[in-house]
């Protein structure tokens, strides 16, 4: 198979989750495009290290991981949680109901650590316990214990903003 | 009232994907590419004009002082250094290897970086900046021997303006860098202790 061919396949397997992964973190659809963008370069860019690599997707998620960490760096948090707030608020009036509770979710997660921001999107997109632990290089017995916490934060913020 | 589960089912409902496609993404990386060859031959051949001219002027003058000579070696090593110091960032920049690390690790990687970056945006910078300084005013002391004294005095002037500008702008530039490098280093080091728990 051929770069662009395996590429392509490679893309269409993970870009959705991928992009869950940056909007999670990021709670806004441009950065998490931009991020999304800039770590299928970086795959393309190492494309050839992954060839004999059983789990690519554990690879690509650390890439798009490591890619939001240094996102940081530029984007000041305040700014990014004032503008996840102006989401919910403008765009609420044209979404349904389904999308109304989707973009609730996400504004909950914008109220996580990033870490936990990280984490709780990957458990939400169901990828194995062992898979995350690779990915964020956290033991698998830490994991389990920030993984109940997070889903019960995470649970706490939904219910407290829904009733509202 | 909702528990995660519920909140797992919101998640897979949602229409939210990618506006990217598999194409966008191959011409991202065809243009990402273009764009830093083409600042990195700009700024290369940048530097190497300005060193061929330095090698023209001390070919094509014959009786000079010692001290032109050092200047134009002094000027010549500053291009060189500039030119290497370049590559070097572009080559750190452009391997992405480090982004294969466990994040904790990348982390580390990002305040080394940060670290690196602030030595050579501010004190190897200032370092360089003296240099260039110091072969402007041997170059002029053959000025003044062989020219007329008016136009070694504009020439000391200009040198001088320009070496007392680039320090009061280096002088803004540290403390403004200094203050980024701590939020940074700060902000880097508190994802560090979230993966760390």
């Amino acid at each position: 198979m051929n770069k662009e061919a395996l590429f392509k396949e490679i893309f269409k397997a993970n870009s959705k989750k991928i992009y869950h992964l940056c909007y999670g973190y990021t709670g806004d659809d441009d950065a998490a495009n931009d991020l999304m963008q800039e770590t299928f370069l970086k795959v393309w860019q190492n494309l050839d290290k992954f060839r004999n690599q059983a789990m690519i997707s554990t690879w690509i998620y650390r890439i798009a991981v490591n890619t939001c960490l240094s996102w940081l760096r530029v984007e000041k948090r305040q700014a990014k949680d004032e503008l996840t707030d102006k989401i919910i608020e403008t765009k609420g009036e044209e979404i349904s109901e389904k999308n109304e509770q989707v973009a609730l979710l996400y504004k909950c997660i914008s109220k996580l650590e990033e870490t936990e921001r990280i984490i709780i999107s990957m458990v939400l997109d169901e990828l194995p316990y062992a898979e995350i632990a690779e990915i964020s290089g956290v033991s698998e017995g830490n994991l389990r214990v920030k993984i109940h916490r997070i889903k019960h934060k995470l649970t706490e913020i939904y219910n407290r903003y829904e009733r509202f | 009232m909702k528990d995660f589960d519920a909140l797992k089912d919101i998640w897979h409902s949602q229409a939210a994907a990618p506006k990217l496609g598999y194409d966008d993404i191959l011409k991202g990386i065809r243009k990402s590419r273009s764009n830093f060859a083409n600042k990195l031959l700009f700024e290369t051949l940048g530097a190497l004009i300005a060193s061929v001219l330095f090698i023209l002027i001390w070919i094509n003058s014959p009786s000079m002082m010692w001290t032109t000579h050092l200047s134009l070696l002094v000027f010549l090593i500053c291009c060189f250094y500039y030119l290497f110091v370049q590559f070097k960032d572009y080559r750190s920049i452009s391997n992405s290897e480090h982004l294969l690390k466990v994040p904790r690790e990348y982390i580390e990687y990002l305040k080394k970086y940060r670290r690196n970056r602030y030595v050579l945006n501010t004190s190897k910078y200032l370092v360089y900046s003296i240099f260039i300084g110091l072969a402007f005013g041997l170059y002029f002391i053959e000025i003044y021997f062989s020219s007329p004294l008016w136009q070694t005095l504009l020439g000391l002037f200009a040198a001088a303006i320009w070496f007392i500008m680039c320090w009061f702008i280096m002088r803004i530039y540290i403390r403004k860098e200094q203050e980024k490098l701590s939020d940074m280093i700060e902000e880097l080091e508190r994802l560090e202790k979230q993966f760390g728990e």
